[in-house]
């Protein structure tokens, strides 16, 4: 039953579109991880502007250096969860061929 | 032989969603990012032409000013992250940037099809 289901999903392409989307969103995640902290140290000055005008301490808004690596980490442990997810559904749908016959680069139309 | 991780994610299709999701949400933040920046000139115009005149402008940055350029800036820097992760993935799979290889993997897709 695996073997139909995996014949269905890389057959229709579903499998080709699931596994783009997970593994771009593992890219995002990753790249949240790098420009948030970054956002952080270079906004950190008008951050702080903008908390004094609401009259609101920085951290009481959730805006501390530490709260940014905390959310740092976190997208980094997002888009190790989706790799490895992404890697495992890959290995299972395309890194052996689908049909019976004689093996030979997934996802290639089989020989004629 | 094993294949390669590349050539399984250029065979499989998978590396061209990928590429293509990740352009849209670069076009989509960069629009996001524009779009109150843009608003405030349109509707500065509208302004002007409705009274005939210059409208008020305010010396130095007001609350609201700051407030907008720091979302401004968050989304353009998303923006170009996001395409500049596009581009790296395309590079690495492809050898080529995202525009010309999804054109080359289009013209591939036309001829499977016609063939």
């Amino acid at each position: 039953m695996l073997k139909r289901v995996k014949r269905a999903v890389v057959g229709s392409y579903v499998g080709a579109i699931a596994l783009g989307w997970i593994f771009a969103r593992a890219i995002s995640h990753f790249e949240n991880a790098l420009t948030g902290p970054l956002t952080f140290w270079t906004l950190g000055d008008a951050m702080g502007s903008i908390a004094a005008a609401m009259g609101r301490p920085l951290g009481a808004m959730g805006i501390s250096a530490q709260n940014a690596i905390v959310q740092g980490v976190a997208e980094l442990l997002r888009c190790a969860v989706l790799l490895g997810l992404g890697y495992l559904l890959l290995r299972w749908l395309y890194f052996e061929p689908v049909n019976d016959e004689a093996p030979g680069p997934a996802g290639s139309a089989p020989a004629q | 032989m094993k294949p390669h991780l590349r050539e399984i994610l250029a065979g499989s299709h998978v590396a061209a969603v990928a590429i293509v999701v990740l352009l849209l949400w670069s076009i989509v933040s960069a629009g996001q990012a524009l779009l109150r920046p843009t608003w405030r000139a349109v509707s500065f115009l509208i302004t002007a032409v409705a009274i005939w005149d210059v409208p008020y402008i305010q010396p130095g940055l007001s609350f609201g000013d700051r407030l907008l350029l720091t979302g401004w800036l968050i989304g353009l820097v998303h923006a170009v992250a996001t395409f500049a992760a596009a581009w790296l993935l395309s590079r690495w799979v492809y050898g080529v940037g995202p525009f010309r290889s999804l054109g080359t993997y289009q013209a591939r897709l036309n001829r499977r099809s016609h063939a």
